[in-house]
This record gives structure tokens, C-alpha cells and sequence, in this order.
């Protein structure tokens, strides 16, 4: 394979692709042309000819915006590889990393000796779990190398090794200089269609769509001509490479397995998206783009069964892709997947009765029994007492104490041992600093615990992938700490597996949604929790659920579900039936939660907070909008200062 | 109508640009080959680093196993010294062969080392250790990459200097064929290796 060859074969792609560029624009101003052409027509009617100057504006218009955004986005690239990297949130690798990093660090150099370049920069995509990388640069001494977290995790040495050449050759090969050029002319081509949706998204401080939401659609559907040529422009040039830029990956290791597993991997995964809003300018310089458009003309990369049979000489099944074991720890400590004690979520809801009595993870300063404060709901409110430091801390975007204050809301009152465990996790502070610490947590009122959990859990939804995991893990050792689980750790649990975006590993990937009465059984098991709760696990809970159940089923039409009986639910089906839940139609959650608002809310005794918490949690679980109910019975803890 | 002398002349300036560009090119290559070399005498002194401080940290574990440590350190350094005398005077006799030698049972000790790691749990917990762990694997990685660039750098050179025409301008200006690194110097290790109980 003679390199020089390949650099002359890539400055002419970059020739043709100038060309075919020019050629785009000609035709995506000429369709621009003829779909305002045809409005007019179908606007004003067949009888009176176009105005003047029509056709030449529109010319002018459309040309000025695609060649502008094309010279505007060449600008911005010209300050090279590092600035594409940062513009996908993309960090630097600087020593000294972690042990993962390091090794990273180490593979580029070795792919840096066997391809005999100088080693780039290299980048990590902290945020994504996705196997995914890609190179970018301009000239080779300003090339950068960009891997995603999950990369260099679920990926063993020899395929990350296949990975880094795969970019290797995509830098020695002249593609990286061919693709950045690409990100700018295709920029150009899809300005109108993403001002377009930008003016559609655009909505004001109330949520409610802008006026201009008309004219943006209008600019989507005249920009998306402008947003199919871009694509095909790209399938037209990056899909070669790929081809050629496995082959060198496997001719630098000399291993066909290495590059061969990576993409079987990539095969075997959900998603191969980058987190990130501006990842669609890049699509055709990663390794693999989402694999949901296989195929067809539009597609940046070729099919990976084709790549995977080049590579290996004959089709290969796909390969499941779990985290590995970091160098750096001993495989029994890393416990990263550990599910939740599930031997004890067999034990009904019914026999955490202390949930049932008010919000046992609230406590007064002096440790008070709670049962008085739950008969009343209207006295808890307003009492909430935050203190500046929590206030502070609800207000900074990165603490340092992130993770030690967010777990805190997980331990309930008085001097459990979920309460030591939590200390030893974050024993390096003071001690005194962490009893202030829980104070101020319990302090809170209950109808300010569940806002203020989730203003935290917000804050660490931003944080790096491996930080997010570490969070989940020691939440679940707090958790696991009293051997039992309740409903309420449970529903911090879920909550935080959401907003942290950790649930995917469990999530199938389904392509539709479900109705209301597909999930019968799923509505069925959560209206029976919400009336255990509330009925306080006592005698007559059995009837509540059943009444409530039936009135359920009246008020969505389904039909009456033949499993259901008076046992209590179990916490293992609960956590089903959510995951079930949260594939429902969207249209339909809305009414769903409006009818168990009505019920908690129309029965004779004043519900306790805890259920409103559990109808909260279920709302952020499937992201649906708070009713207003539920959202009457939550203070944001700021707005209680006065 | 063009003279014949006019047109050798121009025939003789053609020759004598190729010959040029040719000569050029052979002359890169070969540059490329020493380059190639020193890479991996690099990685080979990188080695040569890190033994000690692999040394030092498995020797608090290892009382156990002071031939195997002793081993290592001294294929070590005998693999540093022939390496200086090849430094000092490639062109001696034996000493390119010497330091192949070297450091093939400089490899054997390591391997046998990092075997006994295996079975010392503890160690192979430490952090210094499982650090090193990772270093001694990607220099051995840079080493064999090394290599290959190496072997990749002849080849294209042979490959550029043996073809016609450019073999002609290659023996006038003494640009010899270039040989690639073998990957064991005896023949003993040739063969295969025989597992005994």
C-alpha cells in the first residue's frame, strides 16, 4: 500500500469535491427556486405571473446564505483539529489521567511509531457511552484524535489499537483534511434548514412557542433540500475512505481482530450517537454513525456487516460490548452493574409501614416523630429552613461536595446505618462539616426534599460519564446498607438512573410507542402501590386498591385485568411496571396522570405526602409535565427563604 | 526541422532530471531506514528505564524469587551495554548480532517475571505494579511497532532501489539493498519451543 498514492488520490477527491459542491448549490438554488415558485402559484393563483425580481432574489438570497455559512464555518475550522474536538465537548488527555487514559495515551503512541507520524493531541468524549472516535485536522502536525468514554472502556487493548489506526490512517491518508473541509461546505448547505428549526424550537421564559414558530417551518421545509443535499455530498465522498481507512487499520497492527472487534461491537450496540447538539456536523468523520440510517444513499458510512467482511474475509456476527474491568481495578472490586438487592423486593410494599407514616427521611432537628406532621399536610408546608450553604449549593453549577450532598438525600432519620456508610464514603471532610450537612438536608421540609433532590441530581447530570457511575454505585451502598430496600430508596434510585442517563444498559431499544391498554397491567400494578401508600398498609388497603383500580380502568377504557388481586405489589413489579410505563405513547401519559391525581386527590382523607412524592417521581420518570395537583404540593426550596 | 544534436540535448536533460528526481528519492528512502533504526533504539533505552523501577517494586513481594529478579537485572544489563557498543560503532564486528542476542534473553527473563506476577495476587494488585504492568506492555508494543516501521522503510527502499531504471542510478551511487530486521538471531529459538511437565 504505497501512502503517497492514497495523499494524491485524496487532493483530487478534494478537487472533485469542489466541484460537486458548486454543482450542489446550482441545483439546491434551483429547487429553492422552484418551491417558492410553486407556493406563490398555489399562494396567489395561476392568473398573475411572478412578481418582479422574484426568481433573482431568491437566487441571491439562497446563494448568499449557503455560500456565507460555508466561507463563515471554513473560519471557524481554520483554527485547526483541537477546535472541531472542543466543539463536540470534547476534553483534552493531559498527563496524568487515570489508568484508562493513560493506556489510551500509550496506544496513540504506538500507533504513532508503526504509522510514523508524529503523535496527535488526543481527546476524550467524557459524556458518552458510545464506542465511537474520529480524527480531525487540517495539516498532520495539528491533527487531533477524539474517543468516546465508552470507547476505551468496553473496547479491549487490541481493538482500541484497531480503533486509534482506523484514524491514523484517516490523518496520513489526507481524510481528515478532505472532512474538515466537508464540515464547511455542508454547513452552508443546511443553514436554512437549521435556522429553520431553530426559529421553530425558539420558545420564551413561559415555555410557549415564539410567533416567528410559522416562518421557521416554512425555512425547514424550503432549507431541507439544502439538508438532503448536504448529506448526499457527504455519502458521496467519506463512504470510500472508510473502507480504506479499516484496511490500514489492519495493515499498521498487522491484526485483522483488532479493527474486526471494534466494528463488531459497534454492531452489536444500541446507539452509536454522540451526545452532543453540533455531532451532526461531524457525522462523516466518526467511526460508525448511528446506525439507525443503515444503508441507502444518505448514509455517511458503509454497512458495517460489508465492513466487517472485508476486514475478517467473511461475515462475522455482531459481539455484545459490556464495560470491562479497568486496568486499575481488581476485577472483584468492580461491582459497576450491581442491581439492587432484589431478594428483598419480593417483601410486599406493605411491610415498609414506616414509609407509610409521613416522610421518614425528613427529621426535625431534634429527631421528633413524624407521624403527627403526616395527618397534616397544610402545617408542613413552610417549614422548610434552608440554610445559606445548601442554598449556595443548590445554586453553583459544580460544588465540590456534589456528590456527598446528593446521596444525603438518600439516608433516612435518626442514626441509621445507611447514615455510617454514607460517612465513610465521604469521611475525607470534616465530620462536623457532614452533620451540618445532614442537618441541613433533613431540615428541609418534605415538600422541598423531592425539588431539591432533583435540582442536585441536574447539576450531576453534567458530570463525566465514570463520576456518574461512581455516584450510583455508592448511592446503591448506601441503599444496601440496612440489607432492606423501601419504596422510597427506591425511588430515588430510579430517579437518579434517570436523570444521570445510566438506565440504557437495561433498556431495549423499541421502535414504538405502547397505548393505554398494552400497559393494562402496568397502570394496574402502579395504581395498586399508590393506594397501598396511601392506605397506609392498613386493613381496608386491599379495598382501596380495588376500587381504585376499577375507577382507573373506567376512566382510560381498559379492560379489567385478571392478575390483579389483593396481595400487595411487590417492588420488583413496580420497577417493571416503570419501565413499561415509560414506553407509553406520549399523547397518552398526560390523561393517565391526571386520572390518578383525581383519585389521590378526590378520596376522603387528605393524602400524605408520600404519595404525592410517588406521583412525582412517576411524572419525571416518564417525562411527562407535574399536574397541578402534584405540582401545588412541592415548594422549591429558594422560594421558602421568606 | 530539429537538428539530431538538438534533440539528444534534449533527451540528455531529460535523463539527467530523472536521474536527479531518482537519486532524490533513494536518497530519502534510505534516510527513512536510519530513522527507523533510531526509533528503535528509543524504545529500546525506554525498556532499559523501566526495568529497575519493575525491579524495586516486585522486590518487596518476591523474597522468594531473588534468581528470577537477579535474572532480569542482569540480562539488563548486558542488553544496555551492547546496545552503547552498537551506539558507539555500528559498523563493528558482531555487535549488531551481540545486542540481538542480548536482548532476546533479556525478553525470556521478563517473560519469566511477569509469570511469577501472575502468581502473587497481591502483587499483581499493587498500583506501582499494575502502572508498570501497563508501561512494560506498550514498550513492548513500541518496540515490536518499532520494528515493523523499520522492515516497512526497507521494503520500500529495496523495493524503490532494485526496480528499473532506477537500479541503474542505484549501483552507480552505491545505494545497497537494505536487510530487515530478523525476529530471532539463533536458531535454537528458531524452533519451536517444547513444553515439558
Amino acid at each position: 500500500m504505497r501512502f503517497r498514492q492514497h495523499q494524491d488520490q485524496a487532493r483530487a477527491a478534494t478537487r472533485r469535491l469542489l466541484l460537486l459542491f458548486l454543482l450542489t448549490v446550482v441545483l439546491t438554488v434551483a429547487a429553492v427556486n422552484g418551491v417558492l415558485a410553486l407556493l406563490w402559484k398555489l399562494q396567489v393563483g395561476g392568473v398573475l405571473g411572478y412578481p418582479r425580481w422574484f426568481f433573482e432574489t431568491n437566487s441571491a438570497v439562497a446563494t448568499v446564505f449557503i455560500l456565507g455559512g460555508s466561507w463563515i464555518e471554513s473560519l471557524q475550522l481554520r483554527r485547526g483539529g483541537a477546535h472541531v474536538a472542543q466543539m463536540v465537548g470534547a476534553g483534552e488527555v493531559l498527563v496524568p489521567g487515570d489508568a484508562l487514559e493513560r493506556r489510551l495515551r500509550n496506544i496513540v503512541e504506538e500507533m504513532a511509531i508503526a504509522s510514523g507520524l508524529k503523535p496527535p493531541r488526543v481527546f476524550l468524549l467524557p459524556r458518552d457511552d458510545s464506542i465511537n472516535a474520529f480524527a480531525a485536522g487540517w495539516e498532520q502536525h495539528d491533527s487531533v484524535i477524539a474517543v468516546t468514554r465508552g470507547a476505551i472502556e468496553r473496547l479491549t487493548r487490541d481493538e482500541l489499537q484497531g480503533v486509534v489506526a482506523h484514524e491514523f490512517s484517516h490523518i496520513l491518508h489526507g481524510d481528515a483534511r478532505l472532512n474538515m473541509r466537508l464540515i464547511g461546505h455542508v454547513w452552508g448547505l443546511q443553514l436554512l434548514f437549521m435556522l429553520g428549526r431553530d426559529l421553530f424550537d425558539m420558545t420564551d421564559s413561559r415555555g410557549r412557542r415564539s410567533v416567528f414558530v410559522l416562518l421557521g417551518l416554512a425555512l425547514m421545509g424550503v432549507g431541507s433540500i439544502g439538508w438532503l443535499a448536504g448529506r448526499l455530498l457527504k455519502a458521496a465522498v467519506s463512504r470510500q475512505r472508510e473502507f480504506l481507512a479499516d484496511a490500514a487499520a489492519v495493515q499498521f497492527t498487522r491484526l485483522p481482530g483488532g479493527i474486526g472487534g471494534a466494528l463488531r461491537k459497534i454492531a452489536g450496540q444500541q446507539s452509536a450517537r454522540v451526545h452532543s447538539s453540533r455531532a451532526e456536523a461531524i457525522s462523516h468523520m466518526l467511526l460508525s454513525s448511528d446506525i439507525f440510517i443503515r444503508g441507502g444513499a444518505l448514509a455517511t458510512h458503509p454497512p458495517l456487516a460489508e465492513r466487517i467482511r472485508r476486514v475478517f474475509g467473511r461475515s462475522m456476527p455482531p459481539l455484545p460490548s459490556p464495560v470491562l474491568a479497568a486496568p486499575e481495578t481488581v476485577p472483584d472490586e468492580a461491582g459497576i452493574g450491581e442491581p439492587l438487592p432484589w431478594h428483598d423486593a419480593q417483601a410486599p410494599v406493605a411491610a415498609f409501614a414506616s414509609d407509610a407514616h409521613g416522610v421518614p427521611h425528613r427529621t426535625t432537628v431534634s429527631g421528633a416523630a413524624d407521624a403527627p406532621d403526616a395527618a397534616s399536610p397544610s402545617s408542613t408546608l413552610g417549614k422548610g429552613m434552608p440554610a445559606e450553604w445548601l442554598d449556595a449549593m443548590l445554586q453553583w453549577p459544580f460544588p465540590p461536595d456534589l456528590a456527598a450532598t446528593t446521596l444525603a438525600f438518600l439516608l433516612p432519620s435518626g442514626d441509621a446505618p445507611q447514615m455510617q456508610v454514607w460517612r465513610d464514603l465521604f469521611g475525607r471532610h470534616a465530620p462536623a462539616g457532614l452533620d451540618r450537612l445532614v442537618r441541613q438536608v433533613q431540615a428541609l421540609g418534605p415538600s422541598s426534599h423531592l425539588p431539591a433532590f432533583e435540582r442536585l441530581l441536574t447539576r450531576c447530570a453534567a458530570l463525566p460519564l465514570a463520576d456518574r457511575r461512581r455516584m450510583r454505585q455508592q448511592a446503591h451502598q448506601i441503599v444496601r446498607a440496612d440489607g432492606r430496600l423501601s419504596l422510597v430508596e427506591l425511588w430515588r434510585c430510579l430517579l437518579l438512573d434517570h436523570v444521570l442517563d445510566l438506565a440504557h444498559e437495561s433498556v431495549l431499544r423499541e421502535t414504538h410507542a405502547l397505548s393505554l391498554s398494552a400497559c393494562a397491567a402496568a397502570i394496574g400494578s402502579v395504581t395498586g402501590v399508590l393506594a397501598w401508600q396511601h392506605g397506609d398498609a392498613g386493613a381496608d388497603a386491599a379495598a382501596l386498591a380495588r376500587s381504585w383500580r376499577q375507577a382507573t380502568d373506567l376512566a382510560l377504557e381498559l379492560a379489567p385485568q385478571a392478575g390483579m388481586d389483593d396481595t400487595p405489589p411487590t417492588l420488583a413489579a413496580l420497577r417493571v411496571a416503570m419501565r413499561q410505563l415509560a414506553r407509553l405513547a406520549p399523547m397518552r401519559r398526560p390523561h393517565l396522570l391526571k386520572t390518578w391525581c383525581a383519585l389521590v386527590s378526590g378520596d376522603a382523607s387528605a393524602a400524605a405526602q408520600p404519595v404525592w412524592d410517588s406521583l412525582r417521581c412517576i411524572c419525571l420518570l416518564i417525562d411527562t409535565p407535574l399536574p397541578p395537583q402534584v405540582q401545588a404540593r412541592f415548594h422549591a426550596p429558594a422560594a421558602e427563604r421568606a | 526541422m530539429l537538428s539530431t544534436s538538438f534533440i539528444i540535448v534534449i533527451l540528455l536533460a531529460v535523463a539527467l532530471g530523472m536521474g536527479v528526481a531518482i537519486y532524490n528519492r533513494l536518497t530519502r528512502l534510505r534516510n527513512a531506514i536510519g530513522n527507523g533504526f533510531a526509533q528503535i533504539d528509543v524504545q529500546l533505552k525506554r525498556r532499559y528505564d523501566l526495568i529497575p523501577n519493575l525491579v524495586e517494586t516486585a522486590r518487596k513481594y518476591l523474597q522468594h524469587e531473588r534468581e528470577t529478579l537477579e535474572a532480569v537485572t542482569n540480562a539488563r544489563n548486558q542488553a544496555q551495554s551492547a546496545a552503547g557498543k552498537v551506539r558507539a560503532d555500528p559498523a563493528g564486528a558482531g555487535h549488531v548480532a551481540a545486542l540481538g542476542a542480548a536482548e532476546s534473553v533479556l525478553g525470556g527473563a521478563l517473560g519469566r517475571l511477569m509469570a511469577v506476577v501472575e502468581s502473587y495476587p497481591e502483587l499483581k494488585a499493587d498500583r506501582n505494579m499494575r502502572e508498570f504492568a501497563e508501561e512494560l506492555t506498550s514498550t513492548e508494543n513500541r518496540i515490536g511497532f518499532a520494528r515493523q516501521a523499520y522492515n516497512d522503510a526497507v521494503l520500500e527502499y529495496n523495493d524503490a532501489a532494485m526496480q528499473f531504471p532506477a537500479s541503474v542510478i542505484a549501483g552507480m551511487f552505491s545505494f545497497r539493498e537494505a536487510t530487515m530486521l530478523q525476529a530471532t538471531q539463533s536458531a535454537a529459538e528458531r524452533s519451536a519451543p517444547q513444553v515439558r511437565f
